[in-house]
């Protein structure tokens, strides 16, 4: 075929393509005849947050096998379907036209909110659900789309108040924050220095730093220098080197207090910042989604899978997944028009039940339920997400490893 | 194994406005680095005043049509900014201001001194409901060959092909005329072109400045159809994946990066679908191979994709390398 | 194309003699220190002299690290008129070597950066005869090969991925220092490590790019590819140890950063632009330009920030990098003649 040939024939065909466009029926969500249910998920395995992916499909691997071993869905296995966000909404979208053909009822996902953002449209604009367990960007909550979008993951004002009580009550009056520059770790360093401020304590510095730069000896500098007696820090896996520069330039968790999210890869940390010494961060204090039962989620998904080097925001996406499950027990279909009804009634039952298959009994027993999951009560508001947060503090031992020294639900009602 | 639905997912990306919208910015650097041999680096940064001139404009209160038009100035800017004292640089040295002007324009619109305007690290959202409400197709799905694809995605995607229509055929019709033997003057012995009187300083700006604006219209259609724009969706990462494009399809020809564009976005796709196939494979056998594995793997397979190509076709896919140059065989 | 048309300007173009270049090269260092003090200067008045120093040495260290893996980008450039887009990947595959040797096998770090460093020089040998060499047997020309450096780039970055997550990580030794203390200035003993090894295997390249024979081969080589074959200068051979030489220091410069910083996926691609931007400063092909233009890179990112957010540090960097350009189009040390 010369040039000219081929290019006329795949301009042909294109037409011919286009000229098949006809309108067909909608064809939303899963067909309830069929032997499984599939629930797509977009999640980052590649991109700047690769780091978070592998846990966050490791929960929902969990979710599936719960599901699963308690008869799954409507008496259907459940079955994941996955696509990769990779930091770019470009291929993101690819992903997402993909698993929409699959027609999956639900998508988990994105990790960041600004994927989310631009994949909302398509997904929630199709008829499916989206459920994410990490977009904590205030954009989404007023986002026009139409009731179909849910996150299980607080609003960063929530964690922030517990922070900063914590830091009071530990006796911090300077208070330094370090904070990754992306939609994760701006809002929520925003809400936490808001709170100190609102609590009479001193913010002496306030450092953001591009998630892009590799050296973060300046950044450091800055903090220390503005002589805090404790350090916030809102970071992913780049902790474990900011908390070196911190050790080095001789604030380590001996000289000021250290603070972090469960947002840093606490399993890993200690061994990520100095692999000799698992004492290293002794004393440094975390908060963390929480189960409100004493073993969190995380300890859970650890014993699972224990090459997991972090298990941030695991807890909300398996919650997606639990919760999307019992909607369409409740509402006896995976239709997404039918069972989106039932997720904010699920999260504000009178009756609590813990897992699926606790859930799933009391619902078949006609129950007014609300889920309790792994992240705790989430008493979804009208928006979609929740109002209530239940977090654990831990602090870390000599060995790596936290113990939890408080449960704090915020707001206290 | 589904082969069927590997071609499938591999079309569906195709037909995507993403894929148009690639397109349309492959035609703009294909001006600027195929005609005219100028290494624009920058050339996401383009796109990003395109794209933040409409979203800031609407979230002013603007309007999307004047939105539109505030594309193009801010893009037509940065283009001049840019071009007017760097064109006389040599090629590379030219790659690299171009590149730090865009990384510069980038880093600052994510900046929280920036915020206000542009949203910062949120970008801004929802800017193009004016345009969907001229959506004739409603909210039907409607099928293009086997591909479903709802009506707001068919009303971008007749907008997004016919401006690539008229780019093209613009292009074609400019690249015939004297205007494109100087281009070509220019990029393959400048004093020949000086000699005759022509103003090469002139033709390089002109180039940039409209290659520039066609990277508008593109990142104007990227942010129309996600309803978002971030930053970070501007990295240099994608003009180095455009450059890819231009080189796949064939460069300094008009149609050929159009071809190139789709070209990647089946390599995007069907590598992707190929993997999850096989990690469904793999877990009725044992579970050597999980969804989990998939997304790196992907990357790694589109990577040795794009170095085979240049291997096997190295003036482009849709070239024949045979022309100009004598095959020689290789030794390794 | 312009890049391969330009070596054919070199050809042509008038050499200046080398006695006038040197002097002429210690002119402008003279200036460019000018002006770097006086900028210091005016930051140890007006933020105080302890962080001004200190930004220095920080940067100095940085940028002696962007500068080892930046001169295999700018020799490899001038000698062969590839733009390595991968140059990050092949310091990322030093620092990850060295830690599956370190972390994975428990071999103490300073021996796993050696072998690492020797696996970095073999990567660049494979790299130039399974790939490079064919490719310009084939007579691709410079640009189409960008794409493979790119496509090479992609797939090596989610290779480590792949392989080592994407997580960082830190070698077993050296983790965490007491640093060590210079009148208020504070180094750690690996930055002081990193600065000194930097300086010793940057030292070793200019001697051998001066005194041995190879090495003239490869200026030979680089000054004018299409001359020196003609005069029988065998290039394949020295486009093998440019390979080999560039992916070394490549590799040796990654595991400085995994050491000082962490060990990460893509480690590498998050300095490339910095790396780029030093290379160029400095004038392409010139080992002399590469040393100076990156440390003057890595200082201006740090000392940056006493002035303005640090979210916003590499801006001035890359401002700094267009302003230079804008007054000295070749570069500080790059030649006139070269200009298309």
């Amino acid at each position: 075929m010369t040039k000219h040939t081929r290019q006329f024939t795949i301009v042909a065909l294109a037409g011919a393509l286009a000229l098949s466009g006809c309108a067909v029926d909608p064809q939303t969500g899963g067909d309830t005849e069929g032997d499984g249910v599939t629930f797509g998920w977009l999640l980052p395995q590649t991109g700047p947050i690769a780091s978070l992916g592998a846990p966050q499909i490791a929960a929902l691997e969990l979710a599936k096998k719960d599901i699963n071993d308690a008869g799954g869905i409507l008496n259907q296995q459940l079955d994941l379907s996955g696509g990769d966000e990779a930091g770019d909404p470009a291929v993101a979208g690819q992903a997402v036209d993909r698993l929409l053909a699959e027609g999956v009822p639900v998508i988990i996902g994105a990790g960041s909110s600004s994927i989310s953002l631009s994949v909302i449209d398509k997904i929630t604009g199709s008829g499916t659900m989206q459920c994410s367990g990490m977009n904590t960007t205030p954009e989404l909550t007023d986002y026009p789309d139409d009731g179909r979008y849910f996150r299980t993951v607080p609003s960063d004002v929530l964690q922030g108040a517990v922070l900063a009580q914590r830091i009071a009550d530990d006796g911090g009056k300077n208070v330094a924050i370090i904070s990754r520059s992306d939609s994760y770790a701006t809002g929520i360093a925003d809400s936490t220095e808001q709170a100190i401020t609102d609590l009479g304590l001193n913010v002496t510095t306030r450092v953001d730093y591009a998630p892009d730069s590799s050296n973060l000896d300046t950044e450091v500098r800055e903090v220390v220098a503005s002589g805090p007696d404790a350090i916030v820090m809102f970071s992913f896996d780049e902790g474990a080197k900011i908390l070196q520069g911190f050790l080095q330039a001789g604030a380590g968790p001996n000289d000021v207090k250290l603070y972090g999210t469960d947002a840093l890869p606490i399993a890993s940390l200690a061994e990520a910042v100095d692999p000799q010494n698992p004492a290293v961060l002794e004393g440094m204090t975390f908060t963390q989604a929480s189960s409100g039962e004493g073993s969190s989620f995380s300890d859970r998904l650890l014993e699972e899978s224990s090459d997991l080097k972090t298990t941030a925001f695991t807890p909300y996406f398996y919650d997606c997944a639990i919760l999307s499950a019992l909607a369409m027990e409740k509402a006896g279909s995976t239709a997404p028009d039918d069972f989106i009804k039932e997720m904010i009634p699920l999260t504000n039952g009178s009756e609590e039940c813990n897992s699926f298959a606790d859930c799933k009994e009391k619902i078949a027993a006609g129950d007014d339920v609300q889920y309790v999951g792994a992240a705790g009560p989430l008493l979804l508001s009208e928006a979609g997400e929740p109002t209530t947060g239940l977090y654990d503090v831990l602090v870390m031992k000599n060995d790596g490893t936290t113990e939890t020294v408080d449960t704090v639900r915020e707001p206290q009602s | 194994m589904d082969g069927m639905s590997i071609l499938l997912d591999g079309m569906r990306a195709v037909l995507a406005p993403t894929c148009v919208a690639y397109a349309i910015a492959a035609l703009g650097l294909n001006l600027q680095f195929g005609f005219a041999g100028l290494i624009n680096l920058g050339f996401a940064g383009s796109m990003a005043s395109g794209a933040y001139g409409l979203a800031i404009t609407v979230s002013l209160g603007g309007g999307f049509w004047l939105g539109l038009l505030v594309a193009l100035m801010a893009s037509g800017l940065f283009s001049l900014i840019v071009a007017l004292p760097t064109v006389r640089l040599r090629a590379d040295y030219l790659a690299m201001t171009t590149i730090a002007a865009a990384e510069i324009l980038r880093l600052v619109l994510r900046s929280s001194w920036a915020k206000p305007l542009t949203g910062g690290v949120y970008g801004l959202q929802r800017f193009a409901d004016e345009f969907y409400a001229l959506n004739p197709f409603g909210a039907s799905q409607y099928a293009l060959g086997f591909i479903i694809v709802s009506g707001r995605t068919l009303w971008l995607l007749v907008v997004s092909w016919a401006i690539l229509a008229l780019i093209a055929l613009g292009l074609w019709l400019i690249l015939r005329g004297p205007w494109g033997r100087q281009l070509a003057g220019v990029r393959e012995d400048e004093s020949l072109v000086t000699s005759f009187g022509k103003n090469t300083f002139l033709i390089k700006i002109q180039v940039m400045l409209i290659g520039g604006l066609i990277g508008a219209i593109a990142g104007v259609i990227l942010a129309v159809d996600q309803q978002n724009v971030n930053p970070d969706n501007f990295a240099s990462t994608i003009t180095f994946l455009l450059f890819a494009i231009v080189i796949l399809g064939g460069r300094a020809r008009v149609f050929t990066p159009i071809l190139g564009a789709a070209v990647f976005w089946l390599i995007i796709a069907m590598t992707d679908s190929v993997l999850r196939q096989l990690a469904e494979v793999s877990a009725a056998s044992g579970g050597w191979f999980g969804q989990g594995q998939a997304g790196a793997t992907r990357y790694i397979l589109v990577g040795i994709v794009l170095i085979l190509a240049i291997i096997f076709r190295p003036n482009g896919l849709f070239i024949n390398s045979g022309a100009p140059l004598r095959k020689v065989s290789v030794k390794v | 194309m312009s890049l391969s048309s330009q070596t054919k300007v070199l050809a042509l173009g008038a050499k200046e003699a080398p006695s006038k270049r040197g002097k002429a090269a210690r002119k402008r260092i003279i200036v460019v220190t000018a002006v770097v003090i006086v900028v210091l200067i005016a930051g140890a008045l007006t933020r105080g002299t302890t962080p001004m120093l200190q930004s220095v040495v920080d940067g100095l260290r940085l940028g002696l690290v962007l500068a080892l893996i930046g001169v295999g980008l700018s020799l490899i450039f001038s000698t062969t008129g590839i733009f390595n887009f991968a140059q990050g990947e092949f310091a990322t595959l030093g620092a990850g070597v060295a830690l599956a040797l370190n972390a994975s096998v428990g071999m103490p770090v300073i021996p796993a950066i050696g072998i690492a460093v020797v696996v970095g020089a073999l990567f660049g040998i494979v790299s130039e005869k399974l790939l490079w060499k064919p490719l310009r047997a084939r007579k691709v020309d410079t640009i189409s090969t960008l794409v493979v450096a790119i496509g090479l780039g992609i797939a090596l970055r989610n290779l480590f991925l792949a392989l080592m997550g994407g997580s960082s990580r830190s070698y077993t030794e050296f983790a965490v220092q007491d640093p060590l203390n210079f009148g208020g200035v504070s180094v750690t003993p690996k930055a002081l490590a990193s600065i000194v090894v930097s300086l010793v295997a940057l030292g070793l390249l200019a001697l051998f790019l001066k005194r041995t024979r190879a090495g003239q081969a490869i200026r030979a080589v680089a000054d004018d590819p299409t001359l020196a074959s003609a005069t029988g200068i065998a290039t394949g051979r020295q486009l093998i140890l440019v390979w080999a030489i560039g992916s070394a220091l490549a590799a040796l410069g990654g595991t400085l950063l995994g050491l000082v910083e962490q060990v990460r996926w893509d480690m590498g691609n998050q300095v490339l632009l910095l790396v780029m931007a030093g290379v160029t400063v400095g004038g392409l092909g010139t080992v002399l330009g590469a040393v100076i233009g990156s440390v003057l890179i890595g200082i201006v990112t740090q000392a940056s920030t006493l002035w303005i957010p640090a979210e916003l540090k590499y801006v001035t960097a890359l401002a700094v990098l267009v302003l230079i350009l804008l007054l000295r189009p070749q570069g500080l040390f790059g030649r006139r003649e070269r200009i298309g």
